[in-house]
């Protein structure tokens, strides 16, 4: 399984938990998809799926608006 | 009547900067310009006193333009939250008799689904050019005439905000100019002046960014600098603190949830500037009280407040360590007591419900006589607050009787979630409940439910989701064979926590 479907999976089974399919441009801060609770969990699972680290100077809007974005994040972290 | 206070500043300071977004300055003279001008075009369209037009934006200038444009109009303002869905937008909309919706790229669309089924005609206004059917908010300022508004009725009702309560769906709770200008008043007993900078990251559709950010400016002639896209704080922490930093910000309003996030960001900035930091909405903890404190240098005061009555006090201690529980003394002429279960006043020191009288609070809530009955009695309003008074009538909060859960600032009504569930078809019988969350002093939703036929957590979850903004969709269902109850079938929620 890709990276984006993996995380798409993630977030659609713990985070927004209703099964339902998410675009993988759809703007997930935008559509309050993502709070900061769910952004603290969405991290948790990124470390430990990829094996990357993820810093507090990693979290900014540009690396978690979309599943595209989040998939080029872990990508440039070496995941 | 509100609008007073800004021609007041016009007179005074018309180039001083009254908003600041991004990098765009908007001096008092501009802003009164454009509200006038957009005023003018509103009336244009048949929009005047008593009409009642939402406001689905984030927030930014145009939101301000738009608020004080409505009421100058003599309209009512209704606040929702851009974060609502549908269902909870249709709610608004028709409790409130809306003649128009003014929203953004990302609501306009679905307001006008919504406003196509209304019975009445009710028009939408867009911010953005992005939706062809609606009129922009530039293209009505850019054609409407600069005429100065006239004075307004002190008792023309202002706002129509939304509550959470304990009754199921929000409450209407109307507010008159005469109250707002209250308000207003109240928060120039802070001492705020035309000097002080203050920080908008609480949404102003909030009773309180609308009190600390819209009245606290327009009453004292300072700026306000607008947070961009300030959700979810988590991203956004290191540009409130830049903001705070190379604005030379003076006044932070915020939530506890702010200052933790702040204490723990990374990056650290010099917030000196800042003179007065108060968190609202929910107990601070102690610990990020010292480690905002220990990081910054700078001691956040706590500051009370509620829909129905705007802010009620505010910690002015010249000793913020000693006394960071307290929420202050009630400010100008509000007046706080400590009542018991028969509303009997009680001695200082005791625990209580407290209960405000001030010249900001709402009269009461739109068609809710028998709720009012209860809630607003002998001139003060019944919070469901618990707290105590000390001998130099300062206050403390202990808890609420009201069952409310705290969620990054906001209160989820767990009845209002519980109504939800429970038109779920394959739910018999649901009870929401606050547990608490990983860090002290927030919490998250759980539904205890009892099925009717078999059902999965997801099918709730996708339920509550389709009819209830994010924030309030259960985190935890929980499947039970029954509710425990009592023997007078009073349900003991301290077992589902």
């Amino acid at each position: 399984m890709d990276i984006g479907s993996e995380v798409e999976g993630f977030i659609v089974e713990k985070i927004t938990l209703d099964g339902e399919k998410i675009a993988r441009d759809e703007d997930l801060l935008a559509s309050d998809t993502l709070d900061s609770l769910a952004i603290v969990e969405l991290v948790s699972f990124l470390e430990a799926r990829f094996g990357i680290r993820v810093s507090d100077d990693d979290l900014m809007p540009e690396n978690f608006k979309t599943i595209d974005e989040i998939v080029a994040f872990v990508a440039a972290k070496g995941g | 009547m509100l609008m007073q206070l800004l021609y007041e500043q016009v007179a005074s300071r018309p180039d001083h900067p009254a908003l600041v977004y991004g990098d765009e300055r908007i001096s008092y003279g501009e802003l009164v310009e454009r509200i006038e001008r957009l005023a003018f075009s509103l009336a244009e369209r048949g929009i005047g006193a008593g009409d009642a037009v939402a406001v689905a934006l984030r927030d930014d200038p145009w939101y301000v333009i738009c608020f004080h444009a409505i009421v100058a109009l003599g309209g009512r303002v209704v606040p929702v939250n851009p974060a609502f869905k549908q269902t909870e937008l249709e709610f608004c909309f028709s409790a409130s008799d809306v003649r128009a919706v003014i929203g953004d790229e990302r609501t306009a669309g679905v307001c006008e689904r919504i406003v196509a089924g209304f019975e009445h005609p009710a028009e939408v206004i867009s911010a953005s050019a992005a939706h062809d059917q609606s009129p922009t908010l530039a293209a009505l300022v850019e054609r409407g005439s600069a005429q100065r508004l006239s004075d307004r009725d002190p008792d023309e009702i202002l706002v129509y905000q939304y509550s959470s309560g304990s009754t199921g769906r929000p409450k209407l709770v109307p507010r008159t100019h005469r109250q707002c200008v209250a308000e207003a008043a109240l928060y120039g007993e802070l001492g705020l002046t035309p000097e002080d900078r203050i920080l908008s990251a609480i949404p102003l559709f909030h009773t309180y960014g609308m009190g600390a950010c819209l009245f606290g400016g327009a009453v004292s002639g300072a700026t306000v600098v607008i947070l961009e896209d300030p959700h979810p704080f988590l991203l956004q922490r290191h540009r409130a603190l830049e903001q705070i930093e190379a604005e030379q910000l003076t006044v932070f309003p915020g939530v506890p949830f702010n200052f933790r996030l702040m204490a723990e960001a990374p990056a650290g900035a010099d917030l000196s500037s800042l003179r007065l930091c108060f968190s609202a909405g929910t107990a601070l903890p102690r610990a990020s009280f010292e480690a905002f404190g220990e990081r910054f240098g700078v001691l956040v005061r706590q500051l009370y407040g509620s829909t129905e009555t705007g802010i009620i006090s505010a910690n002015m201690s010249d000793d913020p360590v000693a006394t960071f529980e307290s929420v202050g003394a009630p400010l100008g002429e509000v007046r706080v007591a400590i009542v018991d279960d028969d509303g009997v006043p009680l001695p200082v020191g005791e625990l209580g419900e407290v209960t405000v009288s001030s010249p900001a609070a709402t009269n009461g809530y739109a068609e809710m006589d028998e709720l009012n009955r209860q809630v607003f009695r002998d001139g003060s309003y019944f919070t469901g607050d618990l707290g105590r008074l000390d001998e130099e009538g300062v206050l403390y909060l202990e808890g609420r009787k009201k069952l409310l859960i705290e969620i990054g600032g906001y209160k989820v009504d767990p009845i209002e979630v519980q109504d939800v569930i429970e038109a779920h078809p394959s739910v018999a019988e649901a009870i929401v409940v606050g547990i608490p969350g990983q860090v002290e002093g927030e919490e998250l939703v759980k539904a205890a439910v009892v099925p009717a036929e078999y059902c999965e957590e997801r099918e709730v979850i996708a339920f509550c989701r389709e009819r209830l903004s994010n924030f309030k969709v259960p985190q935890v269902v929980e499947f039970r064979d029954e509710i425990p109850k009592s023997p007078l079938g009073k349900v003991l929620r301290k077992y589902l926590v």
